[in-house]
């Protein structure tokens, strides 16, 4: 089965006067149909502006310097999101391409109704009113809120609300592909259960495939199917999540999963230090200051990302020696 | 998959709206009462703050009189002219009474504001309603018009604000902003009125007509606006259009553009309902704030047009000391500023649904 | 998507374009006054910086005299014209008894009102009986009948006075002076209020329209008027309060004005942009002074005084102010020329009253105890001498160098002299009031008629406390020796021999105290454009916002280009 989203050495950075500095490099991603991937990594890693370049939604200074990202709908119709013009990429969005920003930032116009946020797309795409204001009830209804809430202006309700205003919103044109960005965060711990199971449902229902992008590592258990670990603007590591969770290649990951607050309480040792900022990703492995295992050639060379088993890939010296015997 | 304890919004509307209509009524009579004490303290300043200006009216009338005549009069007749005007302007009190005077006749007297000396012996009231309307018609209109004007393209300018016509225009309007309204005004005078002869450069209307609802007094009305009018809007609007641009550029970078682009909404329907609406409530706000701010530059530019303001009205009562009416032209022009300020804060609420709902 | 935005822009643009098109093509006459036809129109360009009152003709009412219509210089007509020549006007000459207690005034038969009513004695003798009614409401021209009676003899009125006065006629003979009015508008109405609406007064035009928005008074020409030697030749006279200097530079290089008065500093402009425009010079009869706070020491020393005095260099000050001839020094502090009646040649040679000699002055100063002292005066206590001159600058280059080369005089002979410059409504509130140590002034003695003014404003009468005003001299000067000369000159017959004896002693003592000196006398230029009428000459009375503008009228002819 073909993947339904092919990224492909996508680069995007931040622009300043006198030059481009790389803020995701070089990302190789496929996603499936139908699954739920999660791209996970600490903040400022580069997540977010990975899924904003897939969206085009970049501002500046973010601009995207290379790189395809192919989205296969339906009858083998591919379009390169990252090469569309903006009018048919227009034509895709919402239909075949929704995005989830975080619902407790601004996403939602405070001067506008509900309603009129949920609407205003879908009446741009043809459908009459009437049809437009059923197919936002039943999006509500998907996302267990009460059709009333059409009326309200978005400062009238609460963070969790306001998320499953604009998960409903982005679900309510039935989307191919949906990339749901940090959409839990700064939400009570119950909430973001709720939320993430309509999330799953909303997945079995219409079929839709997700990117959900988050730094929890939690969220990326309880829903993904498939993980995608970020490092300083770089996927690490790619695999199943039981994969991931029982095995972790990559020593990111193992310190990333180790940081997970047992249910027992005690504090696991997390990651030492901070994750590096754009303009100061070290030389060879991005991940070498930080890693427990660094030896020489992780501070000289890049690691490639190499596969490591079936669809799993890790991109780290340890496991070069293995390939360098396999070839 | 239950959300109760989010579905809460709206529940208790029924309640919320008595409360609210109690509050919307207090904060009516508040405002009234910040309405009332402006007044009362603006006119109180104004009162002595123009007694303190060194300057007798008195003896300003009568030097303008001698030089007139050239001739000194005698004492006696000078003494009994200066006795009667000082009674009829109630100068013969001491000024805490003349102050208590004052208030009593403005109050209780249906705004009683005294004689003038400017245009003596109309009424300082009859005086300020009659030059009002030139003073508030182009002020209003220009201020207005500026604020659309300056809207429109500081929206504009903020939507498209990478290109290069953008940027010429920034400059244009960062320079303008900071011209002095006298020059601009002279400029449109020199070039527009005599230079190059396009429109009348002074004068409310050509000197041989009288009002009347004719085409030819209308339209030279209309044409002797112009000038006066645009010289105001010139400088207001550059300033309304940075405003404007740069809330749009702040707007632009919000998260609810980012999810209206993503929605994959028209440029146009983006800038409309997203960018424009929401950068307009600031700018709203801005205008209530300029209003007060640039009542002066107008009374400039009526002394430029010669325009029968309150501008001109005023500089010629200053000439004279002539406090009745200065009092009354300040009076006036708070009570203008003020009305408009809150006409512009009444107005808030319809396009803020968060001011809306806690006003 | 850039289509639509150019679209947008584009549009914008158009819609402001096509606005301002439409506008400007609605705008097709030439802004002159409409069906006046401008060959037969004489407009002046009135400054008129105090009052604006354009409904009322009041002739009573001291804020609505001075105004901008013109109504004082077209329509109101005295007794007598005296500013440069004397003509008879409205009366044909006055004569007293012997000892001055009596005055009979012989009025002009004849006459009319610019509503076509005829003007006759009744309308004098209402009128004087009217002013003197209403003398307590301190109307104009109403306190000089206080206690006077009179009766008519045919064209004859005789004015019984209550004491010997040989200067009643000046209130018949200055430039505003008692005129009558019609009975037939003032009988029954109120000289405070009555606004004398339609502009009824003996002259030869008639109220068209007077604009307070526009500020344009229109005039026309009566056929009635009363005498024809005299008809003016402008059928319309238009008065207008004129724009601010910087734009009404062009509305006279478009030869929109016809008289007015400019600022020096563009003259030149007017005069190459437009070949017509001339300047006409005029010499006011009031020559610029400076006074002296005689409270305020060391200016209550009289050698002080005259020591200031010599450091004021007259010639340089005409040099000074830009425009040959715009100033000239002057001798007597009245007119243009010494009377020698009135004047004591040898006491103002002997205190040297219009020399400028720096070195007298300072040996003055060490001579009355004001010795240097590390390069300062110092006044009797030891304290160095530090003093204001106050001035005002309304565009005579004069009225403003004077305080500046005074000060510099003065500092070479150790003195601190500041200027400091006032705005109008203070300086003429200051100045009477005595707040100041020097201030700057105009003297006027009696115009016209003998120059009492000078000494009269002497009198300790008017030497009143500072902040009090005072209608003199506000010097605050006092000397028994001047209050017995002017109580002798206040009834003396100035045309006698004994007066002219006590003025000489006047004028002595003046010269020799010092409580003013003079400065210069000051040539007045107004702006005058012949390209539609002729007539006006430098030198003529042409003093326009005063009522001797009346007679100019009568200098018009057409230019006929």
């Amino acid at each position: 089965m073909p993947a339904l989203l092919e990224i492909c050495g996508l680069t995007a950075g931040l622009q300043s006067r006198r030059a481009i500095t790389p803020v995701v490099s070089n990302v190789d991603l496929d996603v499936q149909p139908g699954e739920i991937l999660g791209v996970v990594g600490e903040s400022g890693c580069g997540k977010s502006t990975l899924a904003a370049a897939i969206m085009r939604l970049l501002v500046t200074p973010q601009v995207l310097q290379s790189g395809s990202a192919t989205l296969r709908i339906d009858d083998d119709k591919a379009y390169d999101l990252l090469n569309l013009s903006e009018n048919d990429l227009r034509q895709l969005r919402w239909r075949h391409l929704s995005y989830i920003p975080q619902g407790s930032m601004n996403s939602l116009n405070p001067v506008l109704r509900v309603e009129r946020q949920m609407t205003d797309a879908l009446l741009q795409r043809g459908l009459s009113k009437k049809e437009a204001s059923d197919r936002a009830i039943a999006a509500l209804e998907l996302v267990s809120l009460e059709a009333r809430l059409l009326d309200s202006y978005p400062h009238e309700l609460s963070g969790g609300m306001r998320q499953r205003v604009i998960i409903a919103a982005a679900v309510s044109m039935h989307p191919t592909l949906i990339v749901a960005d940090e959409i839990t965060t700064a939400l009570d711990v119950v909430t973001q259960r709720q939320i993430l199971q309509e999330l799953a449902a909303i997945r079995d229902e219409l079929g839709a495939t997700i990117i959900i992008i988050t730094h929890d590592m939690g969220v990326v258990a309880q829903i993904a199917d498939r993980v995608a670990v970020m490092y300083a603007g770089e996927i690490v590591e790619v695999g199943s999540v039981s994969d991931i969770f029982q095995q972790p290649l990559h020593p990111y990951s193992q310190g990333l999963i180790a940081s997970i607050p047992r249910e027992s309480g005690q504090r696991v040792e997390g990651l030492p230090g901070e994750a590096p900022s754009p303009w100061n990703y070290p030389a060879g492995c991005r991940f070498h200051p930080r890693c427990p295992k660094v030896f020489g050639r992780c501070r000289e060379h890049a690691p490639a990302s190499q596969p490591q088993g079936p669809d799993r890939w890790v991109a780290c010296h340890l496991y070069d020696q293995e390939t360098a015997s396999d070839d | 998959m239950t959300a109760n304890s989010d579905a809460t919004a709206g529940n208790s509307a029924a309640d919320g709206q008595a409360a609210g209509r109690r509050e919307v009524f207090q904060y009516a009579l508040r405002r009234f009462g910040v309405y009332l004490f402006t007044l009362w303290a603006a006119i109180t300043v104004a009162f002595f703050i123009f007694r303190l200006v060194p300057g007798d009216p008195m003896n300003i009338l009568l030097g303008n009189l001698t030089r007139a005549e050239g001739r000194q009069r005698d004492a006696a007749a000078e003494e009994a002219i200066i006795a009667r005007y000082r009674q009829i302007f109630g100068m013969d009190e001491p000024l805490p009474l003349q102050y208590v005077n004052y208030l009593r006749k403005a109050v209780l007297g249906g705004l009683d504001l005294g004689p003038s000396f400017v245009e003596y012996p109309a009424q300082t009231k009859d005086l300020v309603f009659r030059r009002m309307p030139w003073t508030l018609g182009i002020f209003t209109t220009s201020v207005l018009l500026a604020w659309l004007v300056g809207t429109g393209l500081g929206a504009l300018i903020g939507w498209l604000q990478r290109s290069r016509l953008s940027q010429l225009a920034v400059v244009i309007s960062t320079l303008l902003q900071i011209t002095p309204v006298y020059l601009v005004a002279l400029g449109l005078i020199i070039y527009i009125g005599y230079t190059w002869r396009i429109l009348p450069a002074g004068g409310p209307y050509a000197r041989h007509l009288q009002p009347e609802w004719t085409w030819e007094f209308i339209s030279s009305l209309l044409t002797h606006a112009i000038l006066p009018m645009l010289s105001n809007m010139i400088v207001i609007g550059a300033g309304f259009t940075l405003g404007m641009r740069a809330l749009m550029i702040s707007v632009l970078g919000e998260d609810y553009l980012t999810f209206a682009r993503a929605k994959g909404l028209s440029p146009f329907t983006v800038l409309k309902d997203y960018a424009f609406r929401n950068a307009l409530i600031p700018q709203v706000t801005a205008l209530a704030i300029i209003v007060g701010a640039t009542l002066n530059g107008t009374f400039i530019i009526e002394v430029l047009f010669q325009l029968p303001g309150l501008g001109t009205l005023f500089v010629q009562a200053m000439g004279l000391r002539d406090f009745n009416t200065m009092q009354a032209v300040v009076l006036f022009s708070i009570f203008a500023v003020l009305t408009l300020t809150l006409i512009v804060d009444l107005a808030l609420p319809l396009l803020d649904p968060r001011i809306r709902r806690t006003a | 998507m850039y289509l639509a935005k150019r679209g947008i822009v584009v549009f914008v643009l158009a819609l402001a374009l096509l606005s301002m098109l439409s506008l400007a093509l609605a705008q097709d006459e030439e802004l002159v006054f409409g069906d006046l036809p401008r060959s037969e129109t004489f407009i002046v360009a009135s400054q008129a910086p105090h009052n604006d009152v354009w409904d009322s003709f009041n002739y009573y009412q001291a804020p609505t005299y001075n105004n901008a219509t013109g109504y004082a210089n077209v329509i109101v007509e005295p007794a007598f014209i005296t500013s440069h020549d004397f003509h008879a006007w409205l009366a044909q000459g006055w004569a007293y008894n012997e000892d001055g207690t009596e005055m009979t005034l012989t009025i002009t038969e004849g006459a009319n009102w610019n509503d076509g009513m005829p003007l006759t004695m009744d309308d004098w003798l209402f009128t004087l009986q009217y002013n003197q009614e209403n003398a307590d409401k301190g109307i104009n021209w109403s306190s000089f009948l206080r206690d006077v009676t009179w009766s008519a003899e045919g064209s004859d009125i005789v004015f019984s006075l209550p004491e010997p006065n040989w200067r009643f006629h000046y209130n018949f003979t200055g430039i505003g002076t008692f005129t009558p009015v019609p009975r037939h508008v003032w009988e029954g109405q109120d000289p405070t209020t009555f606004k004398n609406p339609d502009a009824i007064h003996s002259g030869p035009y008639r109220l068209v329209s007077s604009n307070a928005d526009t500020r344009t008074t229109i005039w026309e020409r009566r056929d009635d008027y009363w005498d024809p030697d005299r008809m003016p030749a402008p059928k319309y006279m238009v008065w207008l309060k004129r724009p601010e200097a910087d734009v009404a530079v062009f509305e006279w290089e478009d030869g929109n004005f016809d008289l007015g008065r400019m600022p020096n500093s563009v003259m030149i402009r007017m005069m190459s942009a437009n070949p017509y425009i001339k300047p006409l010079v005029h010499q006011d009869p009031c020559p610029r002074g400076l006074i002296f706070n005689t409270t305020v020491p060391p200016l209550d020393d009289n050698l002080f005084r005259r020591a200031l005095g010599l450091l004021l260099n007259r010639q340089a000050v005409a040099n000074l102010a830009n425009v040959p001839g715009y100033v000239t020094p002057v001798l007597w502090p009245n007119l243009g020329s010494p009377d020698e009646n009135y004047y004591d040649a040898a006491a103002a040679e002997e205190f040297q009253v219009t020399a400028f000699d720096p070195d007298a002055a300072a040996a003055l100063l060490d001579e009355a105890g004001y010795p240097l002292v590390d390069g300062k005066r110092v006044d009797k206590d030891g304290e160095p001498i530090s003093l204001d001159a106050l001035y005002i600058d309304i565009g005579n280059p004069g009225w403003t160098v004077w305080a500046w080369l005074l000060s510099e005089q003065a500092q070479l002979v150790g003195i601190e002299i500041n200027p400091r410059l006032l705005d109008i409504p203070t300086f003429l509130t200051q100045g009477p009031n005595g707040e100041f140590d020097i201030i700057f002034r105009w003297f006027c003695g009696n115009l016209p008629g003998d120059p009492i003014a000078l000494f009269e404003g002497l009198h300790s009468d008017h030497a009143l406390p500072i902040g009090e005003r005072s209608g003199g001299v506000p010097g605050r000067y006092s000397s028994p020796e001047m209050d017995a000369l002017v109580d002798q000159l206040r009834i003396a017959n100035p045309a006698s021999e004994e007066a002219q004896e006590l003025f000489r002693q006047a004028y002595r003592l003046w010269a020799e105290e010092a409580p003013y000196v003079t400065l210069y006398g000051e040539n007045e230029g107004v702006v005058f454009n012949t390209e539609y009428w002729t007539g006006l000459a430098v030198g003529q009375a042409w003093v326009h916002w005063t009522p001797a503008a009346r007679q100019i009228i009568d200098f018009l002819e057409p230019a006929n280009r």
